[in-house]
Order: C-alpha cells, then structure tokens, then sequence
C-alpha cells in the first residue's frame, strides 16, 4: 500500500516533514494519529525487529498506557507491520496490580518468530523482574508471563536458538545479592531452559572480583553460534561518584557451559600502577578506573537527563562471534558523560585502542550489520544555554571507525519541554542490525520542527509543521509538547539526495561549502577523502547543525 | 495519560467547610435500574461508546488484522475514552473484538464497554460488555442511528453513573486509607537520604517530611460514622501529623502528589511500613505517607458521601 493511498484512507493520519526524496534514511514519531492527545513522557525505548519477517518490528518504550489499554491492568507496546513505516499501539503488557508502573522494557524476537521481554513491574521497591513472551505481538491476548523474580533492577534481555531450543539470556542487577554492607557483585544472567514443558531459569553471578556495589547495568549480546558476551559495570568504590572497571565475560553455549560466562579470563600481572594490573580472573576489563556518577535526578546542565550508570552496550559481528563491540560511558576531565567504543577480535580476550570517544553525550547502543559495519548511536548535548540541543546521531562504520558516516537523526531542544519526570530522554536507546540495515529507536521532545530532522520525519500523530504545533484528533486545540519515541531506520549506501549534493559542490554552484559539508555530514554522504568524517579522541568544535563534526 | 486520574481529581473538588461523610451498610438505591450494573461494566471500561456495527469480519486499524473476532462500529458518541485520546471529534469507526460476533449483526445499534487494545489511525477495543438493539426501521442510506433508540435512552443513566462513579471511588479511597484528614501543611523538610548506597535504585523515592495541621480527621483507622463537621480545629484532633511525600521527580512517583506550605487539602495518608524497601533507612518521625490528596474549594458547599462500610 504506497503512501498517498494511505494518506487517502486515513486523512491527516500522518505528516511528512521535508523527506528528502527517496533517501535511505526514514525517521518516524510513533505515536499514533489516534493518540494525538498525548502530552505524557514517553522516554527509555527499546526495539526488535523479526528476523523471520523484516516488516515486523516492536517498540517498548516509558509508555502510561493505564488510560488507554485495559486501567491498570494492561500497558501498550508499540507496533509495526510495515517494516517501520507506519506504527500503532497494542495493549499486550500485562500488569496486575493498581497504581503501579511498568518500565525498564528489553524487547528481542527469536528466531521462533516469538516475541520475548524482560520488565520491571512494579518498578516501586521492591523492583520485579517479569519475563513475557508472545506469538502475536498485537495480541488481543496478553503476554504469557515466563518468570517473575522480586528485587531485580535494569534488565537485558538476548534470545539465541540452541540445540533446537529457543535460550533467553536475561541480564541485569540482582539486589537480592546484596545487604545493607555487602555485595558480592549483583549482576547475573538468567538462562532458560525447558525442563517437563515449563521454563526454567538458571541463574549465574556474573562478577568474580571482590568489589562493593552493585554492578548496574548488565548488556548481553549473543551470536547465532552460541557465543555470548556481558558486559557490566564493575565498582570499585561504591559513592556516587563511585570508581568502576568496565567488565566483558563471555560464554561459547548461550549461557549453558558448565561454568556460564567463564569462558575468558585476564592474565596474572601483579606489577605497575594499581589501575593497570592484570588478575587472572574471570572476565576481562575493558576500561578501569572510570568515574561513573549515581545521580538520579535530572541535571539542568546536561540537558535536564541524569545518570545513572546505565550506559553500556555490547554488540558481536555477525560474520565472527570473535569481533566484538564495546561502548561505555564515564565522567571524567570536567564532561557529564563521554562515550567510548573499543573492539576485540578475539572473543573478547584483548581490546584494542579506544576506536571513537564521544563528549557530553549519553545513551550509547551499538549493533552491526551483515557486512560487518558497525553502527553507533548516541544522544549527544550541543551547544550552549537555551540552545542547547540533544543531537541524536548514527554513525555507520566499515573500517572500526577510522571513517564514518554521521546521520542525524535530530537535534531537538534540551531545555524545552521542561521535565515533567525523570528520566528525560530515558536512560538508554536501541540500535539493531538485520542484513545490511541499521533500525533504531530514541525518545526526543516531538515539537513539529522540521529543522529538527535533518534527515526528515513522519509525525503519525496530527502536527501543523507550518505553525510548529501539535493538535489533538480533532484539530481543534493544541496539545503541548512532550518526549516522544522514534523510530528510524538507515539503509546500507548513501541518501539519494547525496548525489545531487556531490553535482552542486562540484559545479561550484554552493554559497557556503561549510553548510553543504554539514548538510552531507547530516545525511551521511561522502564527499571524498577531504570531507569524510573521521573519527578522533579529541572532540572538534561542532559546526552549525554539527552534521558529521563531534 | 498520566493526567487523567489527576484531571479527574481536580474536577473531584468538595467543600471545604461542611463536609458530611455518613455510613452506610450499603449504597444508596439508585434511581433507575441498571445503574450499579453500568457502574461495574464502567470500572473495566476505558473506552464507552455508542454507535451502529456496519462491519463483520473488518478492521478500520491498520495494525489489526480482520478476523470473524473484528466488527466495525460507527460511532455516533463517545460516553468515556481515554484523556490521551483527545475528544473524537472526526473519528467515525471503532474496531471491536467480539468472542463470538453473531449477536451483533450488521446494522444493530449498540452501545460498547471495551478496554483498549489497539490504535493508529482509529482506536479498537476489546468488548467487556454490551447492549445491542435492532433498529425496527432501518433508515434508507442507513448511516445515522435511530433517534429516541438505545443510545438516546442510554444518555442519560450513564450521566447519573458517572455522576455515583466519582463518589463510589472516592468511598474505595476512604475505605483503604489508614488516616483521611481535612489539613493545613504547615511545614515542610527534605529529609537526608540516608539508603545505605548498596541499596540505591533510580527508582527508590526521595523523601521529604510534611507537619500537617489538621482542621478535621475524617478517618482514622475507621471511617466517622457522625454527620457534619466544620472545618474548625477539632480539639482532640489539632496534633501535628508528620508525614512523607516523594520529592524526586522519578516517574514512578508521579501520582504521589506535591503539597505547598499552606495549601488546605483532604489528605489520604497511608501508614508507613518501617520494614519495606520503601521506607528503609529513612530518619523520619512520621508514621504516614501520602497517598493522594484533594483539592478543597473554600466555599460552603456540603458534599453528601454516603459509602458502604464494607
């Protein structure tokens, strides 16, 4: 069904903002036309996309559905049919109690076609982990509940076919493995199995190190071979701004190896600075001696977002479980977060060189795709005062970032709407690979701005980009603006529009080079050698709409 | 989404002055018939809609797909739907799940109690009851449901429930709060967080610790069963009541309301359990929390409750 035929059935349904024509670059606001009335922050997404049908996709995202779906009883994911094009709500979320919250969503389809999920609900003390899964994303049946486990925070959910059975991995920060004064390290996997027709679950403390503090976030990522990674937080000092090693383990079959996730260990080097010796234990530490700040509340200066030592992602090349990538975030040198990306080739044993560091930015997601490209998503604060903005950004590399392509997704501000909850944007977003593109979801303010979306955008919801406004169903009034969830997804090669660029730079026809480089920049062209993005440890200074500049 | 419990708060208001809570052993009798029905149907609804079915086997939302489970209403109204939604001026068709479809034939007015299940362009609904009426004289064109039908005679005795519907719902919050009191919040502290940092969450509150002075106890381990009071200082009632509200701007603590020095307010306070997460390891005097509030208008107007003790 092509898009005016659509716009024929379903008047006003959606408004296309400046789309460049035929780019490979699709930039979604998911809320659908019927939920035009919302004004309620929707921030912290997740996706998946079903390897087994490229048009069905899901996103969980910070959603109040209690209003909308069955009160209280049921919240909506987000769901599409269309490969991304268009999105609707579906109330499949069970809930079970009153006046209780749902969040922390981790969304990944099997190859079963099967749709898992790891959640909090409640998210109240003490937290509840809920594992869900599904055949029909759109229900009208809720989904089945697989396991509930009390006291666990910051789930990650992975799902791999092994032995003919389909394994879920659930990470996360088990709290009931700490006390008032001590913790063993609380990050654990939880592996499934069958066992009589049910799902049972094994649990496997993931820290090996004599640390104090909870490990926070947990990330997992699984090759189809078996092969999976965790990588978490390990502290060292547990203060808010607590002293931590980024910590990669790896397990060769999906979590069920006679010791789960010991399958790589650190030489033995008893000497040099504290910070640079090596112990021979389980699990091998990408980063040491970060500072990663605990504070929950949003921050004014770093665009009303906090930190909360979520943010790390881990993503394995899907033509060699032996390459992996790893991204962290760390407060260091005077910035609130700054993000960084290494890679090992070895299954996780060494690292090399910090590939790409990004400054004041937050929400890093990694994935890569068939060729082996790697994708890196990030949120990053720009500017200065009222001007500041959250740059959403994916950078596309085939050669471990030494060039890139930037694609700005948007660039909405930081500072308005004015925080009505934490978290602001959320504490993560998602990126994921399926054959050679890159899908992705974010939360960002949803003023119909069309300078906000270089690449363009699709407002499901009823928005007059001519006056910037968003309207209720009717039309009548204006709703207020709001943090909202995107999707977007980025096709191998560059925009269409990219060409046209190249022609009018080469016949001289530009006014300002600056400003074509920037637009190129925002929509992922190359240029040549000379205006290629490179990636750099030092941080240029951005340039207007910062396309391609860090 | 999150506004319309608070919304329907705000329109909650009573009056300040004389406030009568009686108790009986049962609700009150309703005028008409079908009332307590309605109310219980009302309660699973969030989507109450009247219109005619002009569809089997159909979906008007493009993520749903047909099935003999999926018929299309036209909508002549919408009693109820959610504030997120937006009025729904312009949204001609619902989709409705039915379990079985054969008793709502094509061009049968019917007035639906669904829950949401999903929406893009138009919403569909899941049926959690119904009243279905065959039209005796179908109109040529067929497109517009019968004047002085069932959604007419429907009209208003779903205005006189929902007018018991707010009242019902407040009984429900009288009954399950442990302390209701007319009260002033004299003062306010932020207590020091204190959570041992091994127990820290994003999502645990940050409290701080209210002195209200209360002008009248409304409840206290047991509803009043006297009539009116006044909103004088009771003398046996005047002691401070400490209590804690969230401050942090978490969203799971978003329906726990934020009380100004000053303002006059019916409180629903809730008793602190010392040994949960929640309240661990907080240095507090305060043996309530609070759960939600009221707003008072200050005129003197009297506001009937009548609620089942049970």
């Amino acid at each position: 069904m092509n898009a005016l035929r659509l716009a024929a059935l379903f008047p006003g349904a959606f408004v296309i903002a400046s789309v460049p024509f035929g780019a490979q670059v699709k930039v979604v606001n998911i809320v659908p036309y019927a939920q035009s009335g919302e004004a309620s922050p929707d921030p912290e997404p997740s996706i998946s996309i079903n390897p087994r049908d490229a048009k069905q996709l899901v996103i969980g995202s910070i959603t109040w559905g209690e209003d909308v779906c069955q009160s209280r009883k049921r919240a909506p994911l987000f769901v599409s049919y269309s490969g991304g094009d268009r999105w609707g709500l579906s109330c499949v979320i069970p809930l079970d109690e009153k006046n209780a919250d749902a969040g922390d969503f981790s969304l990944k389809f099997g190859s079963d076609g099967a749709l898992y999920m790891a959640m909090l609900f409640p998210l109240t003390p003490p937290p509840t982990l809920r594992v869900l899964s599904t055949t029909t994303a759109i229900g009208p049946d809720p989904m089945k509940t697989l396991l509930v486990r009390q006291m666990f925070d910051q789930p990650w959910l992975d799902v791999v076919a092994r032995g003919g059975t389909t394994r879920l991995l659930v990470v996360g920060n088990d709290k009931t493995l700490m006390s008032d004064n001590s913790a063993a390290g609380t990050g654990v996997a939880l592996v499934s199995r069958d066992s009589a027709g049910a799902t049972v679950f094994q649990r496997t403390q993931l820290e090996h190190r004599q640390l104090m503090g909870q490990n926070y976030s947990v990330r997992v990522a699984a090759h189809p071979d078996g092969t999976a990674y965790v990588v978490f937080y390990s502290p060292l000092a547990d203060n808010p701004d607590g002293t931590f090693d980024v910590t990669v383990s790896r397990d060769d079959s999906a979590g069920t190896s006679a010791h789960p996730f010991a399958a790589i260990h650190e030489p033995a080097l008893t000497s040099g600075p504290q910070c640079s010796r090596l112990d021979g234990k389980i699990g091998v530490r990408v980063a040491r001696c970060i500072h990663v700040p605990f504070n929950a509340g949003l921050e004014a200066s770093f665009g009303q977002e906090r930190r909360v030592a979520a943010n790390v992602s881990i993503a394995v090349d899907p033509r060699n479980s032996r390459t992996v990538y790893v991204a962290w975030a760390d407060s260091s040198g005077g910035l609130h977060y700054a993000l960084h990306v290494r890679r090992s080739t070895d299954g996780g044993a060494t690292w090399g060189k910090v590939l790409i560091t990004i400054p004041n930015a937050t929400n890093p997601a990694l994935a890569v795709d068939s060729a082996g490209s790697v994708g890196f998503l990030f949120q990053q604060l720009l500017g200065l005062g009222p001007l500041t903005q959250w740059n959403t950004r994916l950078l596309v590399s085939d050669d471990a970032f030494v060039t890139t392509r930037s694609f700005t997704l948007a660039a909405t501000p930081a500072s308005d709407p004015l925080a009505q909850i934490t978290p602001y944007i959320g504490d993560y977003d998602q990126l994921v690979a399926l054959g050679d593109t890159f899908y992705g979801a974010f939360s960002a303010s949803n003023a119909p701005d069309s300078t906000h979306f270089p690449n363009g955008v699709v407002f499901q919801r009823r928005a007059d980009f001519s006056s910037k406004r968003l309207l209720n169903t009717g039309g009548q009034s204006t709703v207020p603006i709001s943090i909202d969830p995107y999707f977007f997804r980025v096709g191998p090669g560059e925009a269409t529009e990219c060409s046209a660029l190249r022609a009018h730079i080469s016949v001289g026809a530009t006014k300002s080079l600056q400003e074509d480089r920037a637009r190129a920049g925002d929509i992922g062209c190359r240029l040549g050698r000379d205006d290629t993005v490179k990636s750099t440890k030092a941080p240029r200074l951005p340039s207007k709409n910062s396309g391609g500049k860090y | 989404m999150a506004r319309s419990r608070r919304v329907r708060r705000r329109r909650l208001r009573l009056g300040a002055l004389f406030l009568v809570v009686g108790c009986r052993d049962r609700i009150v009798p309703i005028a008409l018939p079908g009332v307590d029905s309605l109310f219980a149907l009302d309660q699973r609804a969030t989507f109450v809609l009247g219109g005619r079915v002009v569809e089997h086997n159909a979906s008007r939302v493009d993520v749903v797909p047909a099935s003999p489970h999926t018929i299309v209403v036209e909508v002549d109204r919408f009693f109820k739907h959610p504030l997120s939604t937006g009025e729904r001026t312009g949204v001609r068709f619902t989709t409705l799940y039915v379990p079985d479809a054969r008793p709502l034939p094509i061009g049968t007015t019917v007035i639906v109690f669904g829950t949401g299940w999903a929406m893009s362009d138009n919403v569909a609904v899941l049926d959690v009851g119904h009243f279905v009426e065959r039209d005796p004289a179908p109109r040529a064109g067929g497109d517009s449901v019968p004047k002085g039908g069932l959604i007419d005679r429907f009209t208003p005795l779903y205005k006189e429930m929902a007018a018991k519907a707010t009242q019902f719902a407040l009984c429900a919050e009288l009954r399950a709060a442990s302390l209701v009191t007319v009260a002033r919040a004299a003062s306010m502290r932020e207590l020091p967080d204190t959570m041992p940092p091994i127990l820290r969450s994003e999502h645990s509150p940050i409290w701080s610790e209210a002195a209200l002075a209360p002008l009248h106890i409304v409840k206290r381990d047991t509803l009043r069963s006297d009539s009116a009071f006044a909103a004088k200082a009771d003398s046996a009632d005047t002691t401070p009541i400490a209590v804690l509200t969230p401050r942090n701007k978490n969203f799971v603590w978003r329906h726990h309301p934020r009380i100004p020095v000053d303002t006059v307010r019916l409180f629903f306070l809730y008793s602190v359990q010392s040994d949960t997460l929640l309240f661990r390891a907080v240095d507090r005097r305060a043996r309530y929390y609070v759960r939600d509030t009221l707003d008072i208008r200050p005129v003197a107007d009297t506001s009937l409750l009548q609620c089942p003790t049970k």
